[in-house]
């Protein structure tokens, strides 16, 4: 369950220190929702209950869902800007 | 044994989790981006969730961190570029530094200490007389049950209330109990299909 | 092949050129490894070992004879996916770390034409899955005693043997090696000793998938009619081989006869050809199971438990 976390705590470090960096801030999303799954998981073996795979399985799909559109969102904002880097000024 | 292939595999992939994060080049923090979903993978099948462990597997490192690896190649960015940003880091350290805080706040005094072992053992320990020197708690003698729970024997059969498979209670669950969310997660999907192609559509 | 093309093999080294395939592996051995000063050095070996490795892994839950895989377990046929899918990741890494645009291109398309194909491998297998009801490799040969796959999934054999050839890159899709194009693919910096590695991983890898359509669809291990045996020799063993061995006569008699197909058209074909058959097969198939009431009874479903 410590490992969720510390998983979920690399993902949001990895998110807030990279500001710029868009294709890295996708990777620590993708590793934040892998720490999320992971977690109920956990929780749904130690309590012997099925429901918590399936709601895994809904995240997985979602998660996939979720990364296609934000590399097509990628590739799109790349072709608008010609770079990747986010300016916050 | 499978204790210590556990918290092998939860080291690996918290080390590989770190790597990813602090790799300059992108595809270099893919590839440990791999490397975390394989050891968390290989973690769930040995403590028994095997089905959704292997399509993990399936899932992430088949198909959604080769998206990545594409995009990123297909894009072809300049290295320069990226090395750039190494300098941001600075600037939102504090705020890193708060939410890190916080999140290891909680791992010590809001959930019960379930690491417990060997790697994890130094560091809770470190934790502990820190947290005991502030606030005057030292009680972290908690039962580990996540480990208890392990039993390679009931790889396939956890989660069953009757004779049969983890994947046939799974089923049996997703078509009838959960029928109406696997439909929205098809709509969600399919949303997902349609959207990246109209977004990367060229228009005249 | 060479007797197939009507042209003269190789058959100047031992009698008819027998030992030629040795000649050519001391060759690659001994040659010198040249490393591309630009490389990734890491990444640039990492590459021919993953390829290599997960193709080796696949082997893990075939089964030689009733129980006889070295791992029997209930998600064999997952399994067998995953490590197939993670496969890619060498030609990727192989492609992209000895940074030269022949390799990179090549190794683009080369996991383009993977991924695609892998979407079909994968329904195939998949509407395999629904006739027998099971994941585990043991299990599904066992329900062939009546009757191989092949005949009542006579149009999914089809499209899963096509997938398979351009899963493993060969000849009517072997666009990874298009010479003229791209000299030598995703593998062009690569020499030596870690081009075997390439070069032993494809050819295990087409032995896999000859050995996992024989599973899928010939019946494995078994006879036909379903005989035991009952002999101290290990009969089925045989028969499986023997089995894949004829898919792998058809893997290379393809590739003695087809020209190469265009990349666009091997796309195109891909998505908007076999796509579509196989999603719609995957739906006719459980449409008749249930119809005429014949779906396998391993899928009575256990007892739920109510969470109103």
């Amino acid at each position: 369950m410590n490992l969720s976390l510390i998983l979920f705590l690399i993902g949001v470090l990895g998110f807030v220190l990279n500001r710029k960096n868009i294709i890295l801030m996708l990777i620590s999303i993708e590793i934040m929702l892998l720490a999320i799954t992971f977690l109920i998981l956990i929780a749904s073996f130690n309590f012997d209950d099925i429901l918590g795979q399936i709601y895994a399985t809904y995240i997985i799909s979602i998660a996939g869902a979720e990364s296609a559109i934000g590399l097509g969102i990628l590739v799109a904002f790349y072709r608008l800007r010609g770079s990747v880097a986010i300016e916050f000024k | 044994m499978n204790n210590f292939l556990l918290d092998f595999l939860a080291l690996g992939a918290i080390v590989s989790g770190i790597l990813v994060i602090t790799s300059k080049n992108p595809v270099i923090s893919v590839l440990f981006l791999i490397s975390v979903f394989v050891n968390v993978a290989g973690y769930l099948v040995l403590l028994g969730v095997g089905f959704i462990g292997i399509s993990y597997i399936v899932v992430y490192v088949g198909a959604v961190t080769v998206l990545f690896l594409f995009v990123i190649m297909m894009l072809n960015l300049q290295l320069a570029e990226l090395n750039a940003v190494g300098s941001e880091y600075t600037q939102n350290l504090p705020l890193g530094a708060i939410l890190g805080s916080v999140f290891l706040f909680e791992l010590t005094s809001v959930l019960p200490p379930v690491l417990g072992q060997s790697f994890s053992q130094v560091m809770l320990g470190v934790l502990t007389t820190i947290h005991s020197n502030l606030l005057g708690k030292t009680d972290y003698n908690n039962v580990n049950d996540v480990h208890l729970a392990f039993q390679s024997l009931n790889i396939d059969t956890a989660f069953t209330s009757t004779s049969g498979l983890q994947i046939q209670s799974i089923g049996a669950m997703l078509y009838t109990h959960a029928a109406i969310w696997l439909i929205l997660a098809g709509v969600i999907l399919l949303l997902a299909m349609i959207s990246p192609i109209v977004l990367s559509m060229n228009r005249k | 092949m060479g007797s197939m093309q009507r042209r003269i093999g190789p058959n100047v080294v031992g009698y008819y050129g027998v030992l030629q395939p040795f000649a050519d592996a001391l060759k690659l051995v001994v040659k010198e490894q040249v490393i591309p000063t630009q490389a990734t050095k890491s990444l640039f070996f990492l590459a021919p070992m993953i390829s290599l490795i997960f193709s080796l892994l696949g082997w893990g839950v075939i089964p030689f004879g009733p129980g006889l895989a070295l791992s029997d377990f209930s998600l064999g046929i997952l399994y067998s996916l995953a490590v197939s899918s993670i496969g890619v990741y060498g030609i990727l890494f192989a492609g992209w770390s000895a940074n030269s645009k022949y390799a990179f291109l090549g190794s683009l398309r080369s996991t383009a034409q993977m991924i695609s194909y892998e979407l079909i491998y994968s329904a195939a297998v998949l509407s395999v899955l629904l006739l027998c009801g099971t994941f585990n490799i043991t299990e599904i040969i066992e329900m062939q005693q009546s009757v191989w796959y092949v005949l009542p999934l006579l149009p999914i054999f089809l499209l899963f043997f096509v997938s398979a050839l351009a899963e493993t890159n060969r000849t009517p899709f072997d666009l990874p090696e298009a010479e003229s194009e791209l000299v030598a693919g995703f593998m062009t910096e690569h020499s030596g000793m870690i081009f075997v590695f390439f070069f032993l991983a494809e050819y295990c890898s087409i032995v896999l998938m000859s050995t996992f359509t024989a599973i899928l669809f010939l019946g494995g291990y078994m006879l036909p009619g379903g005989h035991y045996n009952e002999y101290i020799v290990n009969i089925e063993s045989i028969v499986l081989g023997l089995k894949a061995v004829l898919f792998m006569f058809v893997f290379v008699w393809i590739r003695a006869t087809l020209p190469r197909m265009r990349y666009d058209s091997l796309m195109v074909f891909c998505w908007t050809h076999m796509l579509p058959m196989v999603i719609a097969l995957l739906i006719l198939i459980p449409s008749l199971l249930i119809a005429f009431d014949i779906y396998p009874h391993v899928l009575s479903p256990p007892k739920l438990r109510h969470y109103s």
